[in-house]
């Protein structure tokens, strides 16, 4: 017990242990205050930014404290920052040989962040993958998707892929491709769409509805119809316009036709023989 | 409890007692809004035809419980009504209902192109739709538009802009000529064009929740509403210099009665802010 004592005291007595302790205590603290003033700084700003801005400002003075104490701490235990820093260098080459992946995933991060093609809380589709951004973190940009799956995307992707953001713009064309047939009244079927248009109140004026005349398909004339929403009503307007177009179609009886084909055989380029039920049965 | 349609109780708006388990009705053109009083709480029904040409207004006060109920189950097997329940430890016996002006702002389109030659001033009397408000005690319960226009986008992109409310002005120049329908308000717009070449009017942006609303007596006609007037001025150079909401009631209508004060309040510079894309869209900047 005794030797234990001593052995403590001898290490009180080390001015080392002393320094060592002291750094590790403003590690804690710096950690501490890190902490609080992060979340001050993100309750401050939560009012008048963006969740994106408000993330963003909360790392970076989480970070920038959390460095400033570390740095004090390790000069504390007799570090020279300088050749500290110089060393980061050799070092960060080094890591970046064994770490590629992390580290093209961290500068990836950073591109996004400044490039910000997206923010937290947009919609956006990448590749086949569409969802709701919850964080744009260090690594990876985290996305909630509407069938309720959490999907993690490396930033390194984020930057290679197409990204399509839903919600940049304040307004939205919805595309609606219908097909009427060969008999119908060009003008008529244009009256029809455009008077869908015009009495659906969440279809915006302006920029006009649109009827674009696509082609001469297999079956059918085929037409674009293409109308604008605002984002919030952007679904509303996306599930009762076809139903509505139906609707108008069916009143003025223009047909939406589905494809007819012509069976020929290719060897004597004669028609098919048919027999019908009622011949068979009788035959039997 | 027998029904009494009220023509007495014209203008629609105003407020009205109602007892336990007793019901009012209210058409406001092509809207029908019940409200039904319960111990415990306020149920308001209300549904729209979606008729625009839909003027009539009129309110029917009290209505029993037997009605009441007939609405009710008209209104669970039919989606074009939509029927909220409001609680309340003890129902205020009183519903105010009140008009007020559109929650966003409204561009209005001449049906035919009008434009003002230079050095002429015109003022046009525009027609709004406006807004009921159902209010119990202190408690707004409900905002139902009266005709819901359709939406649109005012700006000058696709990607700056303000997504506004759109109607269609017949660009009436004479207040005697100008229909006064009890579910709409009147706002005159005074445009002076001192510019040397003509102002096409193609579409008028008009930030309806900055404007309060006036209640002026026709001579012949029943109690209509106003907004306050609005003035544009464009200069020598083309540009639009100066719009201005008129303090007060509008000048046509001096004795009318401030019933409704704007949702919003003015903020310096923001009027000529959203005139402001007008010069755009009409190619005067």
């Amino acid at each position: 017990m005794e030797q234990a004592w001593s052995f403590i005291e001898q290490l009180a007595a080390d001015e080392e242990v002393i320094a060592a302790v002291r750094a590790a205590l403003k590690i804690g603290i710096g950690f501490l205050v890190a902490r609080l003033a992060s979340h001050a700084v993100s309750r401050m700003f939560a009012t008048q930014t963006t969740a994106h801005q408000e993330i963003l400002a909360r790392r970076v003075t989480f970070y920038l404290i959390l460095g400033v104490f570390c740095a004090s701490a390790l000069s504390e235990l007799g570090f020279d920052l300088g050749i500290l820093l110089g060393a980061a260098g050799i070092l960060t080459v080094a890591l970046g040989f064994a770490s590629q992946t992390s580290a093209s995933n961290v500068i990836s991060g950073l591109f996004l962040l400044g490039e910000k093609p997206f923010e937290v809380g947009d919609v956006i589709r990448v590749g086949t993958t569409t969802g709701e951004v919850l964080s744009v973190d260090l690594l990876s940009v985290k996305l909630r998707t509407f069938d309720n799956l959490f999907v993690r995307l490396p930033n390194e992707t984020m930057i290679k892929s197409e990204i399509v953001n839903l919600q940049r713009f304040p307004i939205r064309r919805y595309d609606l491709q219908v097909g009427v047939a060969y008999k119908e009244d060009m003008r008529a079927v244009r009256d029809a769409l455009s008077e869908v248009a015009e009495q659906h109140p969440l279809c915006l004026e302006e920029p006009a509805p649109m009827v674009l005349f696509q082609g001469y398909g297999e079956s059918s004339l085929n037409f674009q119809f293409s109308v604008w929403a605002s984002q919030e009503n952007y679904m509303d307007v996306r599930n009762s316009i076809p139903a509505e177009v139906k609707e108008a179609f069916d009143a003025r009886g223009i047909e939406i036709p589905f494809p007819h084909r012509t069976l020929v055989p290719a060897s004597s380029g004669a028609p098919f023989s048919i027999q019908s039920a009622h011949d068979t049965a009788d035959s039997a | 409890m027998e029904s009494m349609p009220s023509d007495t109780l014209s203008p629609w708006w105003g407020p009205v007692d109602l007892d336990l388990n007793t019901a009012a009705c209210w058409n406001v053109g092509p809207t029908t809004l019940w409200a039904y009083r319960t111990p415990q709480d306020w149920r308001i029904l209300y549904s729209s035809t979606g008729d625009a040409m839909q003027h009539d207004s009129s309110v029917e006060t009290p209505l029993g419980v037997d009605r009441w109920e007939e609405m009710e189950a008209q209104a669970q097997a039919d989606t074009a009504f939509t029927l909220h329940r409001h609680t309340f430890r003890s129902t205020p016996t009183t519903l105010d209902i009140q008009p007020v002006s559109a929650d966003r702002s409204i561009v209005v389109r001449p049906e035919h192109p009008l434009s003002i030659p230079p050095g002429e001033e015109v003022t046009l009397y525009l027609s709004l739709p406006l807004w009921i408000r159902v209010v119990a005690g202190t408690t707004a319960l409900e905002e139902v538009p009266s005709h819901r226009p359709s939406d649109t986008w005012f700006g000058p992109s696709t990607q700056e802009g303000e997504l506004c409310y759109a109607t269609k002005t017949a660009g009436r120049l004479r207040l005697t000529n100008l229909p006064l329908r009890p579910h709409r308000s009147v706002t005159p717009l005074r445009i002076r064009n001192d510019a040397p070449d003509s102002l096409p009017l193609e579409r008028i942006h008009v930030p309806a929740p900055y404007l309060a609303l006036y209640a002026a007596d026709g001579e012949d006609a029943p109690t209509h509403l106003w907004t306050q007037a609005l003035t544009l001025t464009r200069d020598k150079g083309g540009v639009i210099t100066e719009v201005r909401i008129r303090t007060g009631p509008p000048r046509d209508l001096e004795d009318a009665v401030r019933i409704q004060e704007p949702r919003r309040e003015i903020k310096s510079g923001l009027v000529l802010n959203t005139f402001r894309a007008i010069e755009g869209l009409l190619g005067t900047a």
